[in-house]
């Protein structure tokens, strides 16, 4: 599964992940491969990418998350 | 003929002139880096939003029919975003966004009414007796997204309230330092573009597609604004730099030409001067 974290500056994160954790607006929300094409906002908190043992948090102060073929888009 | 005083003055002018230009052309260069550097790396948020929208869209889901972004309706006024730069001495590139945008307008048969951002637009919609919701000018070569938002807002406003049916943008896309494209994108109704991707369909929205969209449309609306500005301003440096760059060569070109004449004539009238010279000598001792 690709992560790609967005900003309207630059490209923050790009890259191979086995979750992501991310803050949605009705709460905590664990992507894992493969889920179903999903559209959500983000409130503001951390977004926790994991990749085998590395384990990268970044920050985010709302914006929108999206699912589709296996790619996890977040525009911050 | 002119003397070779005047010559000489005339020189000393168009040095001055070339001293100018070289500097604009300078700034230009300097203020290039970073108005290309924003425009590039904005291009990936406004991808990746319009990829967004554009997937969420091509669902056809009945619910966006109540977005008040997304809503289609018969076009009786045409809304256009034109975003050109506040001042001039860029080469070509104003009259070729004006005359893109012209061109558009004069294509619609419905009334156009247009958000200014930038002097060279609003100055070119009063000349034409155009419409102007609302006007943006003096925000500098790197407008943060807080400056930006207004000039959606003014125009989103508008499409909500029912005063226009369609909005436009008009800007001049960066392709590289030398070309700067004037293109006409349409913004809402959002069309659905096919953007070769695999579309799954069947979106989860959380809460729920309504509240997604009502944050997700304007936002994009904003976004892509922003990145057309971003994109306009780096094609208003490069041209200038490449405009001013233009114009000092000529001026260099001209004090030599000039400087070849002023010799040639202080030359001739040495020589008539040592001739007179001669002559009265002669006159003298015979």
């Amino acid at each position: 599964m690709i992560l790609e974290i967005v900003t309207t500056e630059e490209t923050v994160y790009s890259g191979e992940v086995d979750i992501v954790i991310a803050p949605g607006v009705e709460g905590q929300l664990g992507i894992l491969p493969r889920h179903a094409p999903l559209l959500t906002a983000v409130s503001s908190g951390e977004i926790i990418a994991r990749n085998g043992s590395s384990e990268e948090r970044i920050a985010v102060s709302g914006g929108f998350l999206e699912v589709s073929n296996d790619r996890v888009t977040i525009l911050a | 003929m002119a003397s070779v005083r005047q010559i000489a003055r005339r020189i000393r002018s168009v040095e001055n002139t070339a001293k100018i230009t070289k500097a604009m052309s300078m700034i230009a260069a300097s203020k290039l880096r970073r108005t290309q550097d924003s425009a590039t790396r904005g291009r990936a948020y406004a991808g990746s939003m319009a990829q967004m929208v554009s997937n969420v869209m091509s669902q056809g889901d009945d619910e966006n029919g109540s977005q008040p972004l997304a809503e289609e309706r018969e076009v009786k006024s045409v809304g256009l975003i034109l975003i050109t730069p506040d001042r001039g001495l860029t080469g070509g590139l104003n009259s070729n966004i004006l005359r893109a945008s012209g061109d558009f307008i004069g294509e619609q048969s419905v009334p156009v009414k247009v958000v200014a951002y930038g002097k060279k637009g609003r100055d070119y919609s009063r000349r034409n007796g155009i419409e102007i919701i609302n006007e943006f000018i003096g925000f500098g070569d790197r407008p943060s997204s807080a400056d930006t938002e207004p000039v959606s807002n003014a125009m989103m406003n508008c499409f909500e309230n029912g005063d226009v049916d369609s909005v436009f943008v008009s800007y001049a896309k960066f392709v590289n330092t030398t070309s700067q494209r004037p293109v006409v994108d349409q913004l809402v109704p959002v069309i659905p573009v096919d953007l070769g991707t695999s579309n799954t369909g069947g979106y989860i929205f959380e809460p729920d597609a309504n509240a997604v969209l009502s944050q997700l449309l304007p936002r994009y609306f904003q976004s892509i604004v922003h990145q057309a500005i971003l994109e306009a301003n780096a094609s208003e440096q490069s041209a200038r730099m490449v405009a001013m760059n233009q114009a000092t060569d000529n001026a260099n070109a001209m004090v030599d030409d000039l400087t070849l004449v002023m010799n040639k004539l202080r030359q001739e009238s040495i020589t008539k001067e040592l001739l007179d010279i001669v002559g009265g000598v002669s006159a003298v001792e015979s």
